[in-house]
């Protein structure tokens, strides 16, 4: 009996969170005019809006800001990957901008421009969590390891994060930085102390013709990747937290209340939902034993389940 | 050469063709075939694992191109040479076709397998790399290699194969198993022959009794001690012999009854014969001794009141000689000489008849003497057509019937030759042969001759035969229509002959002298 009254005082609880969240939307939706903007029509960005028009049903889509046609209402935009967030900073709009889908590194090499809206201009980056990260190499492993980082001599912000995150993790972590042009192989030598390298979204460090010959010398090293996307795992990192466009859209569901409530915008912010994917491939070749807890390590919004 | 008379083979000799040529053409068929596939399989599959091997070799050669680590690539050829022993050599090319690697198996060159070659192609991972573009996702997308949309080709591997150590041991197995089936086919051989025994000795045994039967033995002894169409077919055949042998005894039966019948039948028809004959016989007789009566009538009555008249007109020409010449006497003369010469003349015609009724010339004259008296006869009376004897040997002691019997036998010879040859000669032979104890007549005439099945039952050719018959003598007459006929009588010249036949009081059961 006291099992059920706990289900239903659950049920109860999510049913009263869902009608807030309808009524938040709903207020917000009347206050402010949501244009989404995309640059392209390729199938991610497709899926994307998809996911999006469902969160936000009045929301305007294109890949051009529009004068809103609701008097009295201030537009919020809602940039959809890197190239709508360097077209809606440079097409000098008033309204806050909230960019998704984009890196650390390109939001802060575009938002850095000289447009003037740097404090209208927030959003969720694209890498996952460095905190989560560092807690997942934590329950990999069961115990401190020492970690690499490669990154490109362009992107210095994403040490001080990282740092603050190692430091809350208490891990131990090698930072290696590339010359312009140096090959990835070089960075990989240098870091033959560390068992695990953390693989930070950089397209200078890591793409198409990198990423094979990375992968193969780390394992040939007996080092693990974490990486930076389910991709990268798949093409055979051991593991990475990362997040999906639901997730996405339901932290910027979150920061859309945040201004609603505020009347500003919150930091740019990490993604805060997340999952775990593991290459079971990679773990047995480099015998690591993956725990059930890595593999349910996640976190997903209140009513939202895997 | 009678072997290869296949129509005459035996049952054995066709059921071992019929058993050994099937199998020894599927034997052989199938041997080639085997042979023949595995010689193209070998090489379709040196083929194909050149293909994989050359297309492992350009995907592992990547790094080693283009760090120009050889080592690398030295030990992945040193493990596929391993793995793999119809590997003749690995090459590894760069983009301008220089030869970077080599290495090379102790395996014989095979020109016949063409080398197989695959492009090295840069391979680049479409990994989200988050640039400055598309959207960047860190969920569940799938990967792909750009390398497969627009490759880059940095060289090329080229893996030559040969199958000659394959086929060699293909060869050495395929010996193997040709043994083995060649045994098996000897040992099915034998099997067949051994089966085919229990199919030959039912049919030999069969063929036997058929053999039995058909040499008039109908009682055989063919056991049933098969069964299918074997079974059936002895059952029939034994079902058979049982009604031939039970019609044949029905048969037998009905022929012993038959032949009865005919025996008596025969019998009868020969006592009617003798009977007949000896009829005849005494006909013959009653009618010779007749004639001899009539004729001794004629001769002492008759004759004798003819030459009283003539005497007595001779002495009534004479009286009438001695009287005066008066027309009276003159008119007696003439008138007596007239019954003198009629008389005469009665009296020729008399001796003419007697000599016919009774040949007194045989008892005067002889057989030779009456035969030459009738050959005169018959040329003064038939002057057309000139008939001659001939005698050779003696026949004056020939016995009194047997004369007469040959003296009516030439005499209807002759009446023959008158009455139907139209002949201008007829010459008459009689030979006798004391030696065989045999006489001969032949009567030969150059007349018009005779249809002999027309004329066979001619009353007088018959009279003959019956005249015959009773000396077991025999009888031809040989004629063609305008080449004459020929009689060859031939008479044993025993003369129990006749005395035998006078005192048989059975009938004899030779009939073939009639």
């Amino acid at each position: 009996m006291r099992v059920r009254f706990r289900k239903l005082l659950f049920s109860l609880l999510v049913l009263f969170l869902a009608c807030m969240s309808s009524t938040a939307l709903a207020l917000s939706s009347q206050r402010f005019d949501l244009q989404i903007i995309t640059a392209d029509q390729s199938k991610t960005t497709a899926s994307i809006v998809e996911a999006l028009r469902k969160r936000f049903p009045t929301a305007s889509v294109g890949t051009q800001i529009t004068r809103s046609k609701l008097a009295g209402k201030q537009s919020i935009y809602l940039a959809v990957g890197p190239s709508a967030l360097r077209y809606l900073t440079s097409s000098g709009v008033v309204g806050p901008i909230i960019s998704t889908f984009t890196s650390h590194k390109v939001f802060h090499s575009i938002a850095q421009k000289p447009a003037g809206h740097a404090s209208q201009v927030s959003g969720i980056y694209a890498d996952p969590a460095p905190t989560q990260q560092f807690q997942l190499i934590a329950l990999i492993y069961g115990k401190p390891i020492k970690i690499g980082v490669i990154i490109d001599s362009d992107n210095a912000l994403i040490v001080n994060a990282l740092r603050h995150s190692a430091t809350q993790r208490q891990a131990e972590v090698s930072y290696e930085v590339l010359a312009a042009g140096e090959d990835i192989s070089h960075g990989v030598s240098r870091l033959a102390e560390v068992q695990t390298i953390l693989a930070i979204p950089d397209s200078a460090v890591y793409n198409g013709e990198t990423i094979r010959a990375f992968l193969i010398s780390t394992y040939r090293r007996n080092q693990a990747v974490v990486g930076f996307s389910a991709a990268m795992v798949k093409a055979g990192a051991l593991a990475t937290t990362y997040s999906d466009v639901d997730d996405i859209v339901e932290q910027s569901d979150e920061i859309l209340s945040e201004y609603e409530s505020t009347g500003r915008l919150p930091e740019p912010q990490f993604p805060k939902y997340f999952d775990v994917v593991v290459n079971e491939d990679v773990a047995r070749s480099l015998n690591i034993v993956i725990s059930d807890q890595v593999r349910k390590f996640s976190r997903k919004p209140a009513g939202r389940h895997q | 050469m009678n072997f290869w008379r296949w129509k005459n083979w035996s049952i054995g000799t066709r059921l071992v063709w019929i058993i050994v040529v099937p199998i020894a053409t599927l034997f052989c068929m199938i041997v080639s075939f085997t042979y023949f596939a595995r010689l193209t399989d070998v090489r379709a599959d040196v083929v194909e694992r050149g293909k994989v091997v050359v297309r492992a070799v350009a995907e592992s050669s990547e790094y080693p191109l283009v760090t120009g680590n050889l080592i690398e690539l030295e030990r992945i050829s040193r493990g596929f040479l391993k793995s793999d022993g119809s590997i003749h050599s690995i090459r590894v090319l760069d983009v301008n076709g220089r030869e970077i690697f080599r290495k090379e198996s102790g395996a014989a060159s095979d020109s016949t397998i063409p080398a197989a070659t695959a492009p090295i192609i840069k391979q680049v991972l479409t990994v989200n790399g988050l640039g400055d573009d598309e959207p960047h996702m860190t969920g569940p997308l799938s990967i792909t290699y750009a390398s497969t949309i627009n490759p880059t080709i940095i060289g090329e591997a080229q893996v030559s194969m040969s199958a000659i150590s394959v086929l060699e041991l293909q060869k050495q197995r395929l010996y193997w198993q040709s043994a083995v089936a060649l045994i098996a086919l000897v040992a099915s051989i034998l099997v067949a022959l051994v089966l085919s025994n229990t199919l030959k000795r039912p049919l030999a045994a069969v063929i036997r009794a058929l053999d039995t039967i058909r040499s008039g033995q109908y009682e055989i002894d063919l056991p049933h001690d098969s069964g299918g169409e074997i079974g059936n077919l002895q059952a029939t055949i034994k079902e058979m012999s049982l009604g031939l042998n039970e019609s044949k005894q029905n048969l037998e039966r009905k022929v012993l009854e038959r032949t009865v019948e005919l025996e008596l039948s025969r019998n009868e028809a020969v006592k009617a014969n003798y009977e007949k004959r000896k009829l005849i016989q005494k006909v013959n007789t009653a009618v010779e001794d007749e004639r001899k009566s009539i004729s001794i009538e004629i001769h002492d009555q008759l004759n004798a009141t003819l030459i009283a008249a003539k005497l007595n007109s001779e002495r009534i020409i004479h009286l009438a000689e001695l009287a005066p010449a008066t027309p009276s006497s003159a008119e007696i003369r003439t008138r007596a000489q007239t019954i003198m010469k009629l008389t005469l003349e009665l009296y020729e015609n008399a001796r003419v008849i007697v000599r016919r009724l009774r040949p007194e010339v045989l008892d005067i004259l002889g057989l030779r003497g009456a035969i030459d008296d009738m050959i005169f006869t018959y040329n003064t009376s038939h002057p057309s057509c000139h008939f001659e004897f001939k005698e050779n040997g003696d026949c004056s002691r020939l016995e009194s019937d047997l004369s007469i019997t040959i003296f009516r036998l030439i005499q209807e010879g002759l009446s023959n030759v008158v009455k139907h040859a139209n002949a201008t000669q007829a010459f008459v032979t009689l030979k006798v042969n004391e030696l065989d104890m045999q006489l001969r007549i032949t009567i030969i005439d150059n007349g018009v001759g005779c249809d002999v099945a027309a004329e066979g039952k001619g009353i007088g050719i018959i009279g003959m035969k019956e005249r015959i018959h009773p000396y077991q003598g025999s009888f031809e007459f040989i004629s063609q229509a305008g080449k004459g006929t020929k009689i060859t009588i031939c008479l044993p010249l025993l003369h129990q002959a006749t005395e035998i036949f006078r005192n048989k009081s059975t009938p004899s059961t030779d009939i073939s002298a009639s």
